[in-house]
């Protein structure tokens, strides 16, 4: 009985220690958006994001761990979990505010436009009433909504999808954040698409989603963000991955 | 409207985090079905559901007939040694069919749903521009024939052989026979099992949201997009498939029972 209750007791104490050692939080992410957020060869999250959180973790002393899911689920597994983050190049936008809390923006991505290289489209409103495909709950989704209307946007599981559509002519172009098209474009290696040159005149700020009841760590991210603005870290990421400080 | 003036009435609750349970179920009513007319998204995702069902189960009953009856034992093994040679080839074409029919029910069953809507989409209709719904109608369709045909078959089987006999002795042709005598009572005793398959149906068509075919379980992931309610619109698309299915398993129901009247 002795014995039990040692054993026990010991099994206890492992347990705090390995809550106490090093604290572990979960972020959201949805690993299909490239150069923010994608799968290695090894199965590993890569990208952006990435490497922006562990920076974030070294400053406040927390590892973060990337827990991926469809981009639809990232930020309700935030409202519903307190020790959970999202980070997958969420956008800020008002309505995600009544979720969520937002960490400053750490990036202003833009949207582009992308169609088939003989389309011809040149401005916002040669894609009135055109099929507009995206990746679902974006601000593209929201963009192209406002631009074509509710029922003429086709919208999919990954951007990836909707660059396929476009390629197998199903949409008539594709709405998605500057960084991520060009990512896209840029391995799917097809000539016949293009990024046009319209303006959708759409600020496009990345910013960390937390749980509104952790306002504590809200504090410590933001701390941290500034922290590695000020020491040009988040000028270093976008040379790294888009070849040119934004 | 009402609906407004409750929502007006928990805004301080809202905006200081403290609702309790019943407000909380209001908010997530009010933002995921009443607000800009959301509840407008269900019922058409709802419609599309329903179109592409309906016409899937006319793809399926047909095609899934004739596969049927090109799997019976009698046309599996169609024997025509001795007559001419027109007959013998001709029973040599059936047999080959025959073959090829189950080949296709054992690769459509045996293989995901979701798979072959990919592949439909992206790969038989690569590059051409073409409903969303014709691609449901056709993936599903040829998917629920394969079942289908398993089920008619053993509706077929499950008639007396008597009866064919009965039928051929008459006079009827083979085809008249099947058509008039044995089909009709086939039917009755597969109802149960076909309704099965009607119901698996229509909500497996729910994997046609893969490619942007706004059907209810998609009219609900639209609106989680908008309002990121965790599970909120899920339960409302559930509780739309839910009404589907009961009426139409309440309507198979009745149906049955007027075809045991005969049964004394």
């Amino acid at each position: 009985m002795k014995k039990m209750i040692a054993v026990l007791a010991a099994m206890v104490m492992l347990c705090c220690c390995a809550f106490a050692s090093a604290e572990t939080l979960l972020y959201a992410t949805n690993p299909e958006y490239p150069p923010f957020e994608s799968m290695d060869d090894n199965n590993q999250v890569v990208g952006y994001d990435v490497d922006l959180i562990n920076a974030i973790g070294e400053k406040i002393g927390i590892e973060f761990q990337a827990e991926p899911m469809a981009f639809d689920a990232v930020v309700s597994s935030v409202q519903t979990n307190p020790n959970m983050i999202g980070l997958s190049g969420i956008s800020i936008t008002d309505e995600r505010k009544l979720s969520v809390n937002f960490s400053d923006g750490y990036i202003d991505a833009g949207l582009v436009v992308v169609m088939k290289a003989d389309a011809g489209f040149k401005t916002m409103d040669d894609l009135k009433g055109k099929l507009i495909g995206v990746q679902q709950g974006t601000t593209s989704d929201f963009k192209a909504e406002e631009i074509t209307g509710q029922e003429n946007v086709m919208r999919y599981a990954t951007f990836i999808d909707a660059m396929l559509s476009l390629q197998g002519n199903k949409v008539d172009a594709v709405i998605v954040d500057a960084p991520v098209g060009q990512a896209i474009l840029a391995s799917m290696n097809d000539p016949s698409l293009i990024i046009t040159d319209i303006d959708l005149g759409a600020a496009d700020w990345y910013g960390i989603a937390v749980n509104k009841d952790n306002v504590e760590l809200l504090e410590k991210i933001n701390a941290a963000l500034a922290e590695l603005k000020a020491e040009g870290f988040l000028d270093t990421l976008a040379s790294k991955y888009f070849g040119s400080a934004e | 409207m009402i609906f407004e003036q409750w929502w007006e009435a928990i805004q301080p609750a809202l905006q200081s985090n403290t609702l309790n349970f019943w407000q909380t179920i209001y908010k997530e009513i009010y933002l995921n079905v009443i607000k800009d007319g959301r509840w407008l998204n269900y019922l058409q995702g709802l419609g599309k559901t329903l179109e592409v069902s309906f016409f899937a189960i006319l793809v399926g009953l047909f095609l899934g007939t004739i596969l049927a009856i090109l799997r019976l034992p009698q046309i599996k093994d169609m024997d025509m040694r001795g007559k001419g040679f027109l007959k013998q080839f001709g029973a040599a074409v059936v047999r080959c069919l025959s073959r090829l029919a189950g080949g296709y029910i054992n690769l459509m069953r045996g293989t995901p749903l979701l798979l072959q809507v990919l592949l439909i989409n992206f790969g038989v209709f690569g590059s051409i521009r073409i409903e969303k719904i014709i691609i449901g109608v056709i993936a599903c369709g040829l998917n629920s024939a394969a079942y289908v045909a398993e089920i008619v078959r053993g509706g077929i089987m499950s008639v007396e052989k008597g009866q064919t006999e009965a039928g051929r002795s008459l006079g009827l042709s083979g085809f008249r026979t099947m058509m008039y005598i044995v089909l009709p009572q086939a039917a009755k005793s597969a109802l149960p099992a076909m309704c099965n398959e009607f119901i698996s149906l229509i909500k497996e068509t729910s994997v046609l949201s893969y490619i942007a075919l706004t059907e209810l379980t998609k009219a609900g992931d639209y609106i989680r997009s908008r309002t990121f309610s965790a599970f909120t619109p899920y339960i409302v698309s559930g509780l739309l498939y839910l009404i589907v299915t009961l009426t139409l398993t309440t309507l198979i129901g009745k149906l049955e029972r007027r075809l045991r009247n005969s049964d004394h």
